[in-house]
């Protein structure tokens, strides 16, 4: 048996960047973002794709890695194939950009129809930008096929799979047939670049699907809106405790909160 | 005029008790309720239900919808779901409102789903404009770096509230409400997830959630080893132990200790940030303490910007003489 597995990944402004530099434009009301950052793939969808890896460790599988945008860059998303994934494809578009949570899952629904047999399709928990958390169930209500999240662990039967939900006081182990949509919280961070993957599939182009190979009407997209944005203030004023030594400022500190009654 | 109207909460129930996001949920929907002058209906899922139900009522409830069923004990995403949109679709509610937790932030999306509804998840305040008779919820987005309002949306709404973002209502038992039971009718061919088993992982002494003290680290801790001593000065001050993410990926703590927007909504009195460098995502989970106190080497980094009290410098140097006072002072 061999096995198809789809991951879903995201293309985003690194999420891990400094909050300096995020802003609103006064005048459009549109966001501005820090300059310098560099686009990544969502770091939730390289843990889809390493818990992907893994299952390719084990048993015979390909992986194509799956991402819907209007500017997709093979040099970010091309970390993919260098990582062991065998296939990138892009569903690219002008209509595809800002797509809301529903047109979003729509697109790559499409796009993983095209594609034809699959046996898993895995996306991350939630992207780094939009935040959301709602892709990944909205793209198995699409494909009509059963969608377990929070998942930090998954282990393969010949017709089954096992995984472990992450929950609040601990975990729970659920079972569910095939094909499935995981959406994954764990499994460990991206590997780095397979050698042999570099040499060759790494340097395999990403094929490119537009609205019009995937027979989808702009008209049925929807964009996400949002009637006002802002920056939220949290910042207060900080009370420097400074000693001669850092031991007593320790012990100033204590003695501090105590005067103040916060401890 | 919209057909939808009413505000509706669902959540779960275990032990015939309501938990405080309940309560959080409860508030916020009368708070919709009333700005619409309409109802709010609380749907409740969960085995042997009793006085949950009238506590409902007390905390805001105009209607009670209850489900009693052994099979609705322990989540099932696929008997949730499919019970929920049933009993949704009979009460045409213009919002349902679900706790951003586990369990309500995987169900949401899959009723939105079935009902073709606008969805926002993980909102962090829920606002009604009465002006265009519209709710619009403010969502985080970029890590919380950027909030955003959402609007317009569709006449019918699901959204999920992030915990301990609104302050719950006073209990008030004279208030009346209709408590209605619900059956639970389920084809089997429709359940297509099996949950085997559930494991506990909780860490002893107080719960992080609701210690009003919390010490947490990161990075900066470096080792498990290291932790001991963040866990010695909570023992002092009956606080919990918390987390950022790589504290809790590289398992120096457990991975119920993670504090943050992908972890636990934390609030107390105090939360100490020790090597934590103050991410967005983290703050996410612990802004609304009262009071943050940071122990950071890097004078410039971010936590110190929501800090009332800081010290700048190396923890393993500073720690020592702040637990030791503080021992002291107890003792007093
Ligand atoms: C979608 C998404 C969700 C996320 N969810 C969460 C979440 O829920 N919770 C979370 O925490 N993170 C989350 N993250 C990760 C987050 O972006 C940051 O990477 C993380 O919070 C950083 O943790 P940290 O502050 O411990 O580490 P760092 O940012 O590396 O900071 C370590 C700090 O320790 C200080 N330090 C080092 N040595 C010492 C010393 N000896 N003494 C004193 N100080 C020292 C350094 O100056 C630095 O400020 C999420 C990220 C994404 C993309």
């Amino acid at each position: 048996m061999s096995l198809h597995i789809i991951v879903c990944a995201k293309q985003i402004i690194d999420p891990e960047g400094p909050a300096s530099g995020y802003g609103v434009n006064s005048d459009t009301g549109q966001i501005i973002l820090p300059k310098g950052v560099p686009p990544a793939i969502n770091p939730y969808d390289e843990n889809a794709l390493e818990t992907a890896l893994k299952i390719k460790d084990a048993w015979q599988a390909r992986i194509t890695v799956i991402s819907v945008g209007k500017n997709l860059s093979k040099a970010v998303m091309g970390k993919a194939l260098k990582a062991g994934a065998d296939n990138l494809v892009f569903l690219q578009d002008k209509s595809f950009e800002n797509l809301d949570s529903r047109s979003t899952a729509y697109v790559i629904s499409e796009g993983i129809k095209k594609l034809g047999d699959y046996d898993l399709v895995l996306a991350g928990r939630q992207a780094g930008d939009t935040d959301s958390a709602v892709v990944p169930h909205y793209i198995a209500g699409f494909l009509d096929i059963p969608c377990i999240n929070l998942i930090k662990k998954v282990e393969l039967f010949e017709k089954s799979i096992r995984v472990e939900r992450s929950l609040p006081d601990g975990y729970e182990v659920l079972e569910v047939g095939m094909p499935s949509l995981l959406s994954i919280t764990g499994g460990g961070d991206l590997r780095k670049a397979d050698l042999q993957q570099t040499g060759g599939a790494g340097n395999k182009p990403a094929v490119i699907w537009t609205a019009k190979d995937l027979e989808i009407e702009s008209s049925v997209l929807k964009k996400i809106s949002w009637e006002k944005i802002f920056v939220p203030d949290y910042e207060v004023e900080c009370n420097y405790i400074k000693a001669d030594s850092y031991k007593e400022a320790g012990a100033k500190l204590a003695v501090k909160l105590r005067e103040d009654q916060i401890l | 005029m919209t057909a939808f109207s009413g505000i509706t909460v669902f959540d779960s129930v275990s032990e015939d008790k309501l938990m405080s996001g309940t309560i959080e949920l409860l508030a916020c929907a009368r708070k919709l309720a009333d700005g619409f002058n309409e109802k709010v209906n609380c749907i409740l899922f969960g085995e042997g239900l009793n006085k949950t139900l009238k506590e409902a009522v007390a905390f805001g409830a105009d209607n009670v919808f209850v489900a009693d069923d052994p099979l609705l004990k322990k989540y099932n995403p696929d008997v949730y779901s499919i019970t929920l949109d049933r009993i949704v679709r009979q009460t045409a509610p213009r919002c349902i409102i679900l706790g951003q937790t586990s369990t309500g932030a995987d169900i949401a999306p899959r009723l939105a789903f079935k009902l073709g509804c606008d969805l926002v998840t993980d909102c962090v305040e829920i606002n009604v404009n009465k002006e265009t008779d519209s709710i619009i919820p403010i969502h985080p987005i970029y890590g919380g770096k950027i909030h955003a309002a959402f609007s317009p949306l569709g006449s019918q709404l699901v959204l999920t509230l992030r915990q301990k973002s609104i302050e719950p209502l006073e209990r008030d038992d004279s208030r009346k409400g209709e408590i209605i039971p619900v059956k639970v009718n389920i084809d089997p061919a429709l359940i297509r997830i099996k949950v085997v088993k559930k494991i506990k992982e909780e860490t002893e002494g107080i719960r992080l959630e609701n210690a009003p003290v919390v010490v947490s680290g990161g990075r900066g801790i470096g080792s498990k080893e290291n932790f001991k001593h963040l866990k010695e000065l909570a023992g002092i001050l009956n606080g919990a132990v918390g987390g950022s993410r790589p504290a809790t990926d590289n398992g120096w703590v457990p991975a119920t200790s993670k504090v943050g927007l992908t972890g636990k909504i934390v609030a107390p009195n105090v939360y100490i940030a020790i090597g934590i460098s103050g991410s967005s995502q983290h703050l996410a989970g612990c802004i609304g303490s009262k009071n943050i106190v940071a122990i950071n080497n890097d004078p410039a980094a971010n936590i110190f910007r929501v800090s009332r009290y800081g010290v700048v410098g190396d923890w393993e140097e500073i720690l020592p003489g702040f637990t030791e006072k503080l021992r002291e002072l107890n003792a007093l």
